[in-house]
């Protein structure tokens, strides 16, 4: 399921031709996923590789301007798109719409009531969003059970065996990929491939990413770095798009240490709690203890002090905030986090995508400046 | 201080400010008995001069209540009934910015909010709520300090990323009555959850108000919000005359109190006092329009800075606004108030608000409700600032066109912000609508 450009970062194996291996020899369907995050190891658990989509980047609107008015945020519009393209339908059994946004529940709710999916079934899963944690953490666990009663009613009852082997797998894929996030680059793998590779844990069967994160972390570790060679930088947003940006960041000489983006570290617990017998408490649990996250609010004093104590701590000189354009969730808490970054001697800058095919110029052009801005701020290269 | 505080409020909120207000409307309606109706329409609402009054006192009563009571801001569609009976003065944020918006400063408030680093896609209300907090500019004069800050996710979650910006602004406590969209309807677990979030507000409204809520004064209170809740439903209603009794755009205004002051005897006198003026102008067939030839819906909230131009335009096609999925979603709650167990009816009615329903419910509602009110047609309201009102009326529009045969148009524009009302290629678009659903009928 990819956009209708090739990414530079794709070179192991396509996601189409994946999908397509997975149900020939496998015998696996999918089922495909609106960002950010749900409850991957029930699907895993009914034998579905979830593969989420992420817009796709780059996909011309077409069929999708008869649905959606000219401001709807892109991750909606190309999602869409391609649903309406027939590209979902053909490749996942289901599409989970996880409650992220407003655009997305209302992308959502066109697809089941207004027959915008074109038939495709969908199911959906709500995160709670109150601050009164005991009424949250009773409603997660009540949800959970609703979401997994959707999925049965859909492909039959779910083993609990299976279940818990789900959770054991997502655990292992969870605290691998972590580590190759925070380990840092590894020998024989650019950052740019390190960064595509952990994405995959967005269509990836559970066993094949725990094999390709442990093959990674079996490179050794990059050698440190001359001083001033490159820039840390803490990377935020939503998601690392439009492809080629992760390439331009390494030309520009920057160097994520933190990564905050909704698509990838704040979806990978620091600290999975220990497992308790139960995978569906294991699941809350495991949910509960994800970093904070815009699109699952919570308070932003919290979310600010997270960010702020993770860039100092990483040595970051700079962040670099790539939002989905009108994405409400992630714009409400920029001017916060910008502020206090800046107090904290950390410059930073915004890039707006549209999710576009590539990385447009004017998109580059704040790209180099953010980086000389750095650079002079600190005296690198 | 507080005592001295609690006098000056006392002094202008309730004896000076509504002594000086009584009179001038006394004089307002004066003049409105001696006007003659503007062709093309109807003779004025009294009741317009009522609701002047009632908004008056109701910011003038802001000006001076922090420090003097407890203070609240919350969103429209929060449960407001727990605050009121433990004395809060509440603010609405959203009804400020529509304010901002209908006296032409929603745009300064915005840009004020755009310095501090707040994107022109954000919500206009929130950008313009921001933007006076910033600023200090607001045309009701003075907004008070909150004490605690209540959010209800019930009519979009945009509130949530907002008001948390308002709790790290101001430094005060934040609670969010979170309410799970109701995909496919309600769910015993929905239920609950709102509920338990409904209690915790009360716990942490009794804090910042430092007394206890009385069980027996909520569900007044509730019975109150039930009541003006019929009342406006009633009023609604006599949209389905011929000709309709007020100008459909009137509506958006007159609703204002169900906003701001659900709860209170204030509110139920005022909708007693709109119903017999619209039920009298229905019996002598007295029409918001002096000629109604077409009828039309409006769907999503209004464009408050284009009130004027918009009414001119449809008043010169002789089609009036019978009805509007906005102004009725403050009504239908009604039912759901059922006294007995106040948190429980609470947990209902905020559950079930219209935006917090899917698309199947909307397009059954829309439906019905263009089959009884008559419609001719309807105004789709693409609102920039809106998502979940908006993100979904194109489908809406292609299926009451093929499932019921009534004719949608979608115009984009904005509740509050005028820079993204492209006001030309808007009226272009609905005029060329109406002039399809009555050929020749704009040229008069």
């Amino acid at each position: 399921m990819e956009g209708d450009q090739p990414r530079p970062t794709d070179r192991f194996v396509s996601r189409r031709a994946y999908l397509r291996e997975q149900r020939e020899r496998h015998g696996r369907g999918a089922v495909a996923a609106l960002p950010v995050e749900h409850p991957r190891e029930l699907a895993t658990a009914t034998g579905r590789v979830t593969v989420e989509l992420w817009g796709p980047s780059g996909v011309a609107p077409g069929r999708s301007q008869a649905w959606l008015p000219s401001f709807a945020c892109p991750l909606a519009r190309n999602a869409l798109e391609w649903i309406l393209r027939g590209e979902v339908g053909a490749a996942a059994d289901l599409l989970v719409v996880p409650h992220t946004c407003d655009s997305l529940q209302a992308l959502g709710t066109q697809v089941l009531d207004l027959g915008a999916g074109g038939g495709l079934p969908a199911v959906t899963f709500y995160h709670p969003r109150t601050l009164d944690v005991p009424a949250r953490a009773a409603f997660l666990r009540d949800e959970l059970r609703r979401y997994r009663a959707s999925l049965e009613e859909r492909f039959g009852p779910i083993d609990d065996g299976a279940l818990a082997r789900a959770t054991a797998l997502h655990r292992d894929a969870d605290r691998l990929a972590r580590r190759l996030l925070d380990e840092g680059p590894r020998e024989g793998l650019s950052e740019p491939e390190r960064f595509a590779l952990l994405r995959r844990r967005e269509w990836l069967w559970v066993e094949d990413q725990i094999a390709a994160f442990g093959a990674a972390l079996e490179r050794p570790p990059r050698a440190p770095e001359r001083p001033g060679e490159s820039v840390p930088i803490v990377l935020s947003g939503i998601v690392h798009e439009p492809p080629g940006l992760l390439e331009e960041l390494d030309r520009a000489g920057l160097r994520v240490v933190v990564d905050d983006t909704a698509a990838l570290g704040r979806r990978l617990p620091e600290r999975l709690p220990p497992p308790t017998g139960n995978p569906m408490e294991d699941i809350a649990r495991r949910y509960e203890s994800l970093g904070p996250c815009s699109t699952r609010t919570g308070d932003l004093d919290m979310r600010v002090a997270w960010v702020v104590e993770r860039a100092r701590r990483a040595g970051a000189r700079g962040a670099l905030f790539v939002v989905v354009a009108r994405c409400e969730p992630e714009l409400f808490d920029l001017p916060a986090l910008r502020a206090a970054l800046r107090e904290a001697g950390i410059l930073s800058a915004v890039l707006e995508t549209d999710l576009e095919a590539t990385l447009p110029a004017a998109m580059l052009t704040r790209l180099e400046a953010f980086a000389e801005s750095v650079r002079g701020a600190g005296g690198g290269r | 201080m507080r005592v001295l505080r609690r006098a000056r409020h006392r002094f202008e909120a309730h004896l000076a400010g509504p002594a000086a207000l009584a009179v001038q409307s006394r004089r307002r309606l004066a003049k409105l008995a001696r006007r003659r109706p503007e062709a093309p329409f109807g003779p004025p609402l009294r009741a317009s001069v009522a609701l002047r009054a009632l908004m008056e006192r109701y910011y003038l009563e802001g000006r001076t209540a922090d420090g003097a009571r407890p203070v609240a801001w919350i969103t429209s569609g929060a449960p407001v009934e727990v605050l009121r009976p433990l004395g809060y003065y509440v603010v609405y944020p959203e009804n400020h910015a529509a304010i901002c918006g209908a006296r032409h400063a929603a745009q300064a408030a915005c840009e004020a909010a755009e310095r501090a680093g707040y994107s022109r896609s954000l919500c206009s209300y929130a950008r313009t709520d921001l933007g006076t907090l910033f600023s200090g500019k607001t045309p009701v004069g003075r907004v008070p300090k909150p004490d605690l800050l209540v959010c209800c996710t019930n009519i979009c979650q945009t509130v949530a990323g907002w008001y948390r910006v308002l709790a790290r602004e101001l430094g005060v406590p934040l609670v969010v009555i979170d309410t799970p969209f109701l995909q496919g309807g309600e769910r015993p677990h929905h239920r609950t959850y709102v509920r338990r979030q409904i209690e915790t507000l009360a716990g942490a409204a009794e804090r910042a108000a430092g007394r206890p809520l009385r069980l027996a004064a909520l569900e007044e209170t509730l019975g109150r919000s039930q009541e003006a809740a019929a009342l406006w439903g009633e009023c609604l209603e006599l949209g389905r005359r011929r000709p309709a009794p007020w100008f459909g755009l009137e509506s958006f205004l007159l609703m204002g109190p169900m906003v701001i002051l659900r709860g209170t005897p204030e509110a139920i006198r005022f909708y007693r006092e709109l119903l017999r003026e619209l039920r009298e102008r229905a019996e002598r067939g007295i029409g918001g329009l002096a000629e109604e030839r077409l009828r039309l819906l409006w769907d999503n909230l209004p464009i408050w800075s284009e009130l004027r131009r918009l009414s001119e335009l449809l008043g010169r096609f002789g089609a009036n606004l019978v009805a509007a999925t906005y102004t009725h979603a403050w009504s239908d709650c009604a039912d759901r108030m059922q006294p007995g167990d106040p948190f429980d009816a609470l947990a209902r009615t905020y559950l079930s608000v219209l935006l917090n329903r899917d698309l199947a419910t909307r397009a059954r509602d829309l439906a019905a409700m263009a089959r009884r009110f008559h419609a001719d047609g309807v105004l789709f309201h693409a609102d920039r600032s809106c998502k979940p009102y908006s993100l979904g009326q194109h489908g809406l529009r292609e299926k009451l066109a093929r499932e019921h045969g009534v004719p949608g148009v979608v115009l984009e524009a904005d509740h509050s912000d005028p820079r993204d009302v492209a006001w030309e290629a808007a009226s272009n678009r609905l005029e060329a609508f109406l002039e399809g659903l009555a050929p020749g009928s704009g040229r008069r």
